[in-house]
Parts: structure tokens; C-alpha cells; sequence
């Protein structure tokens, strides 16, 4: 090219990035705020400066120099962006180069309002990363100084690329180059989900008159969380909770009468890695796709197949005594087990299977030997779920064949932004292991039925409509007790701060009852969060003459705040007032409190 | 009673219907992740990483219809996605976790647990009512281990429906401190007379029959105020006790008494207990 033509040839092109320029300011100033889709993500438009840019591209002379543009010049000069947001951090499409700075907070907004601050905690020339729980994408904020080259300002115009041959020969030389390739290796997975979670907490029931005393329990909690025992793939696994009844009713109708408890929920040493093909528990365990089998002092061995989607074993172990939990020698349980998960595609009727078994035997101090049998399973089809399990006993000494203990059935449908609902029927046969723990507890003898029925559907975005019935059958007093309600809610009320529902229900069984709430479900401050519930109740007693027995109030306040990712304070009040006792004024009733604060550290 | 049933039913047929009308995708649906997101094996680091360490992962799990909230956030990816993240995995919570209440209550653990803690249980007195046994009264503000004593399982299916299951103690302890149920002739079925807030006062009906407590000053009277004894008796509320004494709350003088009633010509008027509460059937009266 004669030098010339290039030099007109580079003069067109600077005219080219000031008009640029300009219209990418201009476009910048008036670029609209992001319309939200229903879903609440933000839809993606082509801003004006890609349509600027990429109808700038189309001229091959000026490509270098708009790439440089398109690198340096900010959408907007005075503003950043926020380009992602996940569930604590905020992408910045700002960096340092734009004035950011480590620690700095940016406040957010958002159609012109401010949501909150994000303090930055990564960052680079040109992104930062800030930590924030309330951002959306979409969402700007205001910088310290304007970001370079904006409107007046000259873009840097960077020279020519060389030549193509070079280039070429760069790149082969680059592709030539030895190099051993740097395979990442960060944390273990099993350190990463190791911790150490301590919850304390004190409740209170002033339920009684001061002068007869209440119930005040002081709780900590302890739980250890695959903890790797020296170098090995061993982890340890442990949880206890420590309670001390401060005061509690002279007549403790449950057991045991100690005013100092602990119980000792699991205490552990497996080896269950992912890539492990056998694996195996031991100590107080609470063991893994064992269906009916909570707890055991014993042991649980198992080995998988390559793929990992299958598993056998056997377990067995003591079983520790029911109220206390202290190591039982009279009763035990053993047996075999298998778990199974399969997948399908998105294509076939079957997404997931899903399905744990279990046959073993149990000794019991009272009825000897029982044989038991038990398997869940649940399937994922294409719009639906389906759960089940059932277990069934043979024990020789009161039972003449095997006979059912319990069963369920539950068809959801799976959870969306549009609606979803839940079934069940459940059966709770008779164990034939009669164990009454309260004090003069009747024993179960023929157990029931229960069935459960929850839909719930958005009639639009703003607006919930929800439907929920029960029904109960139980055998021994041959009680039946049904519930039907409706919920309708308005999730969104108070924007993103949160929002309201009002229901109602009725039922009938030992009691006719009709309630009515209004609930408050709200996140005020990001890591607040608010549920509030002011119900009235009407019961009435169906054995007796019809006057109204009881008219209730009743209020309910939780408020959970995350002060940081590894302290959080949960304060909690229940109360009930008394309006109409047997249709007449109560006479020197208290109402019934229930006030409890625990926080949770995690280490 | 079976207008409330017909309410029941007609809710539980209706929700099934439109459990099975509902809308299971639609515009505002949960969209799958991005193709960017979910290709695994491919060299494009940036879907899912970020530059300054590769445990910050910015990959968006909203999308793909379950949020990753509470200390699901906390937990790392292959805690769940086993085998790849191409490999469906159930999104039930029993997919992960284990059941500690022995199957009794299926796989539906949300409804009574979110997903902050195991602790944070959002099933209280309201809920209480989904149960067979709704909680009025002080039932809903009592710690639940009064009547769910099963620590090893976590099974609540033992705590029994009839009063007595529980209360067995304060009706055999009644003896002691007003008067001997069984012998007075009353059932466990205690509701005839009591309410969920407290033993006393209760309501008893038949005595009404007899001397009004239902109403008025003489409804917070215990027994053993009126009648000197309740010991043997068997009690109708048909006034044949004989061991009421007026005098236990009202002040008489026989002389003054004889005076007043001689003024107003009372006929059939004696100074004696069951004179008085044979005119006098309430308090005023």
C-alpha cells in the first residue's frame, strides 16, 4: 500500500473511533435498566455498544483499532454493572484501572434505588468481585472517578499488527515450545465439607402461672463433620446434644427424670470417599441406605460397583435404648442391604430411580426374634414424582404370617415457579414391640391411616393460591380427624423485601376448630430473615355440650439473621392467649409463651 | 360435624384434580443451565470458574430448578453430583440424606425442615394441626418431648390420642387434690369437663342440675370448697351428696337468716346446707 493511501487509510480509521466514541457515550447515557424476566433473571439484550461495535467491525481497516475500543472504553464512564450474581457474590464489571479498590464497598442500585452495600473482596484490572446476598444482575453503582476515555478522550490507537508471516511464525514457535501441562490440585473434596458446628441455645414455656413454676432447657448442640483422621481416607463423624432442664414441672411425665441430658446421636469412623468401592462405618452409626434402621452401636460394610451407582453390604449392631439412648446389650439388629440409582435422559419417561433395601432380623427383649424386610424407592418421571416404601415383620411369638408394619405412598409434582403439589397415604401399622415411653402411655394396637394433600399454583407472579387437606384414621380409639384449608398469598407484596398470605382451615376430629392467619414472610436486610404469623382459632369440644370451648390468639415470630457465613442467631416467640374459655372470660389464665434465641457457629 | 367433612373431602378431591391439572413448566419455570455451564470435559475453564482461585465457582445453580439455599451453599459439588455433573441426580431430599425418622413420614422432609439446619424446625403449633391430634390450648406451648419421648428413631407415632395416654398421672393424682375421679363415678373421657388450658375450672354439666357452677363466682369454686367431702360419692349432680356446706364461702347466722327469710314469708325455708342451694341455684340469686 502506498504510504500514501495508508496514511488516509489511518485517518479514516481515527474518525472512525471518534465517531465511535461518541455514540458509544451517548448509548451508554441512555441505555435503559435491563427489563426482568418473570423468572426474576434478567433477560439478555444486545446492548448499543455491541451493535455499535459489531457494525463497526464490518470494516476490515479499522478491526485493530476498535478492538482496542471495545477493550477500553466502558459502557458507561461513571457506573459499573454487575455482570453475575451467584448465592453471596456479585460479579463487577469494573476493576481497579476503574478506581475500584479492595475492601471498598460499592452501594448498589437498582432502578435508582439503592439495595445495599457490596464490600469487594476480589479484584482485578478490569472485574471485581464484591459479596452481597441481594444483587441481581442488571444492577449498577456509582464509581469514585470516571473510567478512561470516555467521550472527550482519544482512544489509544495501537500500532498495526505485524505481519501475517510473522505472526505465523510466532505461533509455531509458540506451539513448538516444550511445556508440561499443570494439572490442578486444590483441597480434597472431604476437607472441603469438613467442619465443626456448635449450636447453643436457651427455651423457655411459661406456660403456668409464675407461681407453679415453667419449663427452661439450655441446649448445645456439638457436631463433628467428616473430620479426616491423620492422613488416612478415614473420617470421623460425630453429633451430641447436651440439655439442661434449668426448671420443668414437678410431675415429668416423660422419661428420663434427670434435670442434665445427653444424648449421643452418632459417633463414627467411616470410609466413604467417592472413589472408594468398599466402604464401611463403625461405632455409633447412623448407617447409609439402611431403610427403618436409624442408629446402631455396631458396624456397616458395603462395596460398590465402578460406576458408583450401586451398592450391597450388611450391617449390624446394638441398638441403644429408646429414651436415652445409653448402649443397650439385650437388643440388636443385623442384616443385608443394597441401594441402586439409576438415570435416564431428558428425553426418556424415567429421569432418576432411586431405591434402598434392606432385609435383617432384630432381637428384642420382649417378643424375641423379628424378621424384617423393607424397601423405599422413589422415581423421577417426566413432570412427576413417585415415592413408596413399606416394611414388613414376622416375629413367631405374636404374629401367625408376615404382616405389614407400615407403608407410603406420595405423588408430587415437583416444585416450580408456576405451581406443584404433594400427595401421600401412609399407613402406621402395629409394631409389635409395644414400648410406651410416657408414663402410663397406652400402647398402639392398630394403628392408622393418614393421607396429605398440598397444591399450590401461581395465578400470576404476584399472586399464590394453595390448597391443603388432611385426613387421619386412627384405629385404637377409633378417631377420625380431617383438616382442608386454603392459602392465598401475595409473595412479592413488599417487592424483593418480601410478602404476605392469608388462609384459613377447618376441622374436625376430637375437635371442630376453625382457624384463620395471616403470615408475613420477609428478608428485610438481606441476611435477615422474618417470618411472622398472628392466627385465631376456635375449638370446640364434639364430647361435650356445643358451647364454644376455646378462642384462641395466637402469634408466632421468627427472625433468623446470618451475621456471617459462620455465626447465625435464631430468636424465636410462640405465644397463645386464651379469649373464651368454655364460651366465658378466662379467669387469672396466662397466656402461654414459648420464647427461645440458640446461635449456630460453624468452625 | 358433616358439613366439615364434606368440606374435607371435596378439598382433598379437588386438590388432587388440580394437583393433576397443574401447570409443570410454562414461562416462568425453572430453565435448565446453560449449555456454557454444563459441558463437562470442555476447555472453557471460564463457564464455571473465575481467574483468581478455581474453588470460586460462579456457576448459577438457580437455573437449574434447585436453588442452592442454606447450607446447600456451603457443601461442595461433589457432594451430591457424584458421579459428573451430567448425571441426573434426584432433587428430593432423600436423594442425599438420610431419614432419621424411620420412614414414618415418607420422603416429604420439607415440609417441617428447611434447608438452614436440621434444627430449624418450622413444625409448631399450626402445623400441629395437619397431624391427628391439632394442638389448642397449652398443648402448643409445652416442649414436645411431653409427649415425644422417642429419641433413638425420632418416630412420633407413639404419642397417643386419648387423654389419658398422657394424663394418666393428673387423673390418678386428682385423688390427692380434689376428688377421686374413678370413684366419683368419672370417665377418662376428660373433655366432658376439662379444657386444653387447664384442669381447673372445669365444666361439669349435671351439676348444674342441682347448683349451677357453670356460671358466675361459683365457677372458679373447687370442689372441696363446697362439699366437705368427696370421699365414696358418686356424683350426678342430683343434690344427694350431703356434704355441702353454704357456710364454706358464705357467711350465715341462723338467727339472722330465720329473720330475713321469716320477712319475705319463704315457705319451706330451714337454716340447713341443702335448703339453701334448693332456692339459691346461683350466686345473687
Amino acid at each position: 500500500m502506498p504510504p500514501d493511501r495508508r496514511a488516509l487509510t489511518a485517518l479514516a480509521a481515527r474518525a472512525r473511533v471518534l465517531a465511535a466514541a461518541v455514540t458509544l457515550a451517548l448509548a451508554g447515557a441512555a441505555r435503559p435498566a435491563l427489563a426482568a424476566r418473570p423468572g426474576g433473571h434478567p433477560r439478555r439484550h444486545a446492548p448499543p455498544v455491541a451493535r455499535t461495535l459489531a457494525a463497526a467491525k464490518s470494516s476490515p481497516s479499522a478491526r485493530p483499532t476498535f478492538r482496542a475500543v471495545a477493550l477500553k472504553v466502558p459502557s458507561s464512564p461513571r457506573q459499573g454493572r454487575v455482570e453475575f450474581v451467584t448465592q453471596k457474590r456479585v460479579y463487577l464489571d469494573r476493576g481497579n484501572a476503574d478506581g475500584l479498590g479492595i475492601r471498598q464497598a460499592v452501594m448498589l442500585t437498582r432502578n435508582g434505588r439503592p439495595i445495599g452495600r457490596c464490600p469487594i473482596e476480589l479484584l482485578s484490572d478490569h472485574v471485581a468481585v464484591c459479596k452481597s446476598g441481594r444483587a441481581h444482575i442488571g444492577d449498577v453503582f456509582k464509581l469514585a472517578r470516571a473510567a478512561t476515555a470516555p467521550g472527550g478522550a482519544v482512544a489509544q490507537v495501537l500500532p498495526p499488527p505485524a505481519a501475517d508471516e510473522a505472526l505465523q511464525a510466532r505461533a509455531e514457535a509458540l506451539a513448538a515450545a516444550p511445556h508440561e501441562k499443570v494439572d490442578f490440585k486444590g483441597p480434597s473434596d472431604a476437607s472441603r465439607r469438613a467442619g465443626i458446628t456448635i449450636g447453643a441455645g436457651i427455651t423457655t414455656w411459661s406456660s403456668y402461672p409464675a407461681a407453679n413454676g415453667a419449663y427452661a432447657a439450655e441446649e448445645l448442640d456439638v457436631r463433628l463433620h467428616q473430620l479426616a483422621l491423620g492422613q488416612t481416607d478415614l473420617r470421623l463423624d460425630a453429633a451430641l446434644t447436651a440439655v439442661r432442664w434449668q426448671t420443668w414441672l414437678t410431675d415429668r411425665r416423660f422419661r428420663p427424670n434427670a434435670p442434665t441430658q445427653i444424648y449421643l446421636w452418632e459417633a463414627e469412623v467411616s470410609r466413604r470417599e467417592l472413589d472408594d468401592r468398599t466402604v464401611f462405618a463403625i461405632g455409633r452409626l447412623w448407617p447409609w441406605h439402611v431403610p427403618g434402621v436409624p442408629m446402631l452401636d455396631g458396624m456397616q460394610i458395603g462395596r460398590r460397583n465402578e460406576q458408583g451407582n450401586l451398592e450391597w453390604g450388611a450391617y449390624g449392631g446394638l441398638i441403644p435404648q429408646i429414651s436415652t439412648l445409653a448402649p443397650a446389650f439385650d437388643t440388636w439388629a443385623g442384616g443385608l442391604y443394597a441401594a441402586a440409582v439409576g438415570e435416564g435422559n431428558a428425553t426418556e419417561l424415567v429421569r432418576t430411580v432411586r431405591s434402598e433395601a434392606r432385609l435383617g432380623v432384630r432381637q428384642s427383649p420382649t417378643i424375641g426374634l423379628v424378621s424384617e424386610g423393607e424397601a423405599v424407592a422413589e422415581a423421577a418421571l417426566r413432570s412427576v414424582a413417585v415415592d413408596g416404601g413399606a416394611r414388613v415383620r414376622y416375629a413367631s411369638k405374636v404374629d401367625r404370617q408376615a404382616a405389614l408394619e407400615q407403608a407410603f405412598v406420595d405423588l408430587r409434582l415437583p416444585a416450580a415457579a408456576s405451581g406443584g403439589g404433594w400427595l401421600q397415604l401412609r399407613y402406621l401399622g402395629v409394631a409389635p414391640e409395644q414400648q410406651p415411653l410416657l408414663v402410663a402411655e397406652l400402647p398402639s394396637v392398630k394403628g392408622g391411616y393418614h393421607l396429605l394433600l398440598d397444591v399450590y399454583s401461581s395465578l400470576r407472579r404476584s399472586l399464590r393460591f394453595g390448597l391443603f387437606a388432611s385426613a387421619h384414621l386412627d384405629r385404637d380409639s377409633g378417631q377420625r380427624e380431617g383438616e382442608a384449608g386454603i392459602d392465598l398469598g401475595a409473595p412479592r407484596l413488599f417487592g424483593e423485601v418480601g410478602g404476605m398470605s392469608v388462609g384459613g382451615s377447618i376441622g374436625q376430629g376430637w375437635l371442630a376448630t376453625r382457624v384463620a392467619y395471616v403470615q408475613l414472610l420477609a428478608h428485610p436486610l438481606g441476611r435477615v430473615h422474618v417470618r411472622g404469623r398472628v392466627s385465631a382459632m376456635q375449638s370446640e369440644s364434639i364430647t361435650s355440650d356445643p358451647l364454644t370451648d376455646l378462642f384462641e390468639v395466637g402469634a408466632d415470630l421468627q427472625i433468623e439473621a446470618v451475621l456471617t457465613s459462620r455465626l447465625r442467631i435464631r430468636v424465636r416467640e410462640l405465644a397463645r392467649w386464651p379469649v373464651l374459655i368454655q364460651g366465658q372470660a378466662p379467669t387469672g389464665q396466662l397466656p402461654g409463651v414459648v420464647s427461645s434465641v440458640d446461635a449456630v457457629v460453624g468452625l | 360435624m358433616r358439613k366439615t367433612w364434606a368440606i374435607v373431602l371435596a378439598a382433598l378431591v379437588v386438590g388432587a384434580g388440580l394437583a393433576a391439572a397443574a401447570p409443570t413448566g410454562g414461562p416462568e419455570a425453572p430453565t435448565p443451565p446453560r449449555k456454557r455451564g454444563a459441558r463437562e470435559g470442555s476447555a472453557d475453564c471460564s463457564a464455571c470458574h473465575v481467574e483468581n482461585r478455581w474453588s470460586e465457582v460462579r456457576f448459577n445453580h438457580e437455573k437449574t430448578g434447585f436453588p442452592l439455599s442454606g447450607e446447600h451453599s456451603r457443601v461442595s459439588c461433589r457432594a451430591c453430583h457424584r458421579q459428573d455433573f451430567k448425571a441426573r441426580i434426584p432433587d428430593t431430599c432423600a436423594g442425599c440424606h438420610r431419614d432419621r425418622h424411620a420412614s414414618e413420614f415418607g420422603m416429604h422432609c420439607e415440609g417441617c425442615h428447611d434447608a438452614s439446619s436440621w434444627r430449624a424446625v418450622l413444625f409448631f403449633g399450626d402445623g400441629h394441626r395437619r397431624t391427628s391430634f391439632p394442638l389448642t390450648g397449652k398443648h402448643a406451648v409445652i416442649p414436645c418431648q411431653e409427649c415425644h419421648g422417642n429419641m433413638r428413631d425420632r418416630t412420633f407415632q407413639r404419642a397417643p390420642l386419648p387423654c389419658v395416654g398422657c394424663h394418666r398421672p393428673d387423673f390418678d393424682s386428682a385423688a390427692m387434690k380434689s376428688i377421686d375421679h374413678t370413684a366419683a363415678g368419672f370417665g377418662t373421657e376428660c373433655l366432658g369437663c376439662h379444657n386444653t388450658w387447664s384442669f381447673f375450672p372445669a365444666r361439669f354439666a349435671a351439676h348444674d342440675n342441682c347448683f349451677e357452677v357453670s356460671r358466675g363466682s361459683q365457677r372458679v369454686f373447687r370442689c372441696l370448697q363446697c362439699h366437705s367431702s368427696t370421699a365414696g360419692l358418686t356424683l350426678t349432680g342430683m343434690c344427694n351428696t350431703q356434704t355441702t356446706t353454704c357456710n364454706g364461702c358464705h357467711s350465715h347466722e341462723c338467727a339472722k337468716s330465720d329473720q330475713q327469710h321469716a320477712t319475705l314469708n319463704v315457705m319451706g325455708y330451714a337454716c340447713v346446707n341443702q335448703k339453701c342451694y334448693e332456692c339459691h341455684q346461683t350466686d345473687g340469686r
